[in-house]
């Protein structure tokens, strides 16, 4: 899983009740602009997240209507051990030490 | 003048002219249909609020990645079941003209030999009766 997917899926697992939108989560995930909607894209078809337009009267609010994401339950599950995952060292894998005492 | 899908319609507000353009210009990328007008809406929905140099770096950044929006859409088609069943393969340009195929030879399972285009799979017929035209050919020009 590469780090922007892993940062979008934990600004999802911070708080997996509230709606975000793209813009939102790119912001919360510290990643540029237009890189949030492909991943978005991906884990929705997935089926790790699941997307509504928002119920607003563009003419009253004075902006239009978002797209909101939200973790499904099957995703926050399969977010939580992916995160989880690829957060965990890998065994076998590390750094050699400097050899102390020598020249 | 051109006017918006009615599915845009009211929903593209403030945004200066340019990013809105070069926002359109990268969902013309994605498949066409309610997936385009989906992304595009979504898009320009939240380029709307932002200011002049926030919406350029934005418009900026989604073109860069429009690539990859279409790749991460493409990945996971999924076709309603109506949708699926309209949707048809490609078949080559010069195939569906009829202008040129690639004959190969095939057989049938119980070893009748047929010529075919090895593209379109289209059966050739040389017009006599009871040859090897047991398709249904929507196109009538052989």
């Amino acid at each position: 899983m590469t780090i922007p997917t892993q940062l979008v899926l934990q600004v999802f697992l911070d708080d997996a009740t509230r709606d975000r939108y793209g813009s939102d989560i790119g912001a919360e995930a510290g990643l540029p602009s237009g890189t949030v909607h492909p991943i978005l894209a991906r884990l929705e078809g997935f089926g790790w997240l699941e997307s509504r337009w928002e119920d607003i009267d563009p003419r009253v609010e004075g902006r239009p209507a978002r797209r909101y994401y939200r973790l499904t339950g099957a995703g926050a599950q399969s977010a939580q051990s992916a995160v989880a995952r690829a957060h965990r060292p890998r065994r076998g894998f590390s750094l050699p030490h400097p050899a102390s005492g020598e020249a | 003048m051109r006017t918006l899908a009615p599915s845009l319609a009211g929903q593209v507000g403030r945004g200066r002219p340019w990013p809105k353009r070069v926002v359109r210009l990268a969902t013309h990328t994605l498949p066409r249909g309610p997936v385009r007008d989906r992304y595009r809406a979504e898009l320009l929905a939240e380029l709307d609020p932002l200011t002049w140099r926030a919406q350029a770096k934005f418009a900026t950044g989604v073109l860069a990645s429009s690539l990859a929006l279409r790749r991460a859409v493409s990945s996971h088609p999924s076709p309603t079941p109506m949708e699926a069943t309209m949707t048809t393969p490609r078949k080559p340009l010069l195939c569906r003209t009829n202008l040129h195929h690639v004959w190969e030879s095939a057989h049938t399972p119980d070893g009748q030999r047929f010529v075919r285009c090895a593209h379109c799979l289209k059966e050739r017929g040389d017009g006599r009766p009871g040859m090897s035209v047991t398709g249904i050919s929507m196109g009538g020009m052989t």
